[in-house]
């Protein structure tokens, strides 16, 4: 079955996530993707604020069934790693994924993703925003100027949401199938080849605690390897920045 | 009789939903949990009474632990 034939292109819509929840329910088949020209409650992880100009980014959720449950964290890196295959394939090449699952270019977001799992039926939804036209092009609000890029800053030809979204659906339909039927292996080398954080000092904002530490790459489990004093630690959850001096 | 709902993964609990004494309907979020950028809700699965609330919002939490003590409704 091919991701692209499932894809269900809606208007406005508060969330994608909201809409993909609704097919799941009804028993869309995996792959099935919403993809919206506008949101009016997009958000990223904690409910923050995700800038969008309609029109301007790729607006999407992809209902996964995973084999192992609903419950699989290394899905945020398996999500990550086809997305940027999907870029790369747009002819976006210096990007970097910071633990677990944003996509940078130089310490800008190009690309955030957020899961919702749990799900006792095994449905996870795969959300994810892609900035596709340039700073300029989407009148990005001043406060968020410095920490936007999007694709088209990025290349020399212009590229269409829809081109991107496409070549985007594919990537992730292979990276997924690969990691359903293989296991983890490739998408943790690709992981490794772009982690932004790996041997960096890094922050570590992990439940009640504030850490400091090295980063040290990531586990199998996709969980972030931190050594902080000569202990190492493996962090599953929280928030991780690279220390700026 | 009382009974546990537990945390399904290791991560940390972002939101509590509920507090004791709180009657919940089959289906309504109890919490939220985070683990890797992956959001979990815990949801209950039958009309359920809340006995006592053992999760802290932003705490860790390994798979296994106690998050409710629950009894029938």
């Amino acid at each position: 079955m091919n991701w692209r034939d499932h894809e269900v292109h809606l208007d406005v819509v508060t969330s994608t996530m909201d809409s993909a929840k609704i097919l799941a329910r009804a028993n869309a088949p995996e792959g099935t993707t919403v993809i919206a020209h506008a949101q009016t409650d997009g958000h990223g992880r904690r409910g923050r604020y995700w800038f969008a100009q309609p029109g301007g980014s790729v607006l999407a959720t992809t209902i996964l069934r995973p084999k192992d449950g609903a419950n699989d964290p290394l899905l945020s890196l398996v999500v990550a790693v086809g997305i940027g295959a999907g870029l790369q394939a747009c002819g976006v090449v210096d990007f970097v994924y910071k633990w677990p699952n944003d996509i940078l270019w130089r310490d800008r977001k190009l690309a955030g993703i957020l899961l919702y799992g749990g799900d006792p039926q095994g449905v996870v939804l795969a959300g994810f925003g892609v900035n596709v036209m340039s700073a300029k092009e989407a009148c990005v609000p001043t406060e968020i100027a410095a920490a936007y890029i999007g694709v088209n800053d990025l290349l020399t030809a212009p590229i269409s949401v829809s081109d991107v979204a496409f070549s985007i659906l594919d990537a992730l339909q292979s990276t997924y199938n690969d990691y359903q039927n293989k296991g983890p292996e490739k998408i943790l080398v690709a992981y490794t080849a772009r982690d932004a954080l790996l041997g960096h000092r890094v922050n570590l904002d992990v439940g009640e605690r504030c850490i400091e530490g090295v980063a040290m790459g990531v586990e199998p489990s996709g969980a972030l390897r931190v050594n902080t004093a000569g202990v190492e630690m493996v962090v599953m959850a929280g928030e991780v920045n690279k220390v700026r001096y | 009789m009382a009974q546990s709902i537990k945390a399904p993964i290791t991560g940390t609990i972002w939101k509590v939903l509920v507090k004791s004494g709180d009657t919940i309907s089959e289906g309504e979020t109890l919490a939220i949990l985070e683990s890797m950028k992956m959001e979990i809700p815990i949801e209950a699965e039958d009309n359920i009474v809340i006995v006592e609330v053992r999760a802290m919002e932003g705490a860790l939490i390994t798979e296994g632990d106690v998050l409710f003590v629950i009894q029938a409704a």
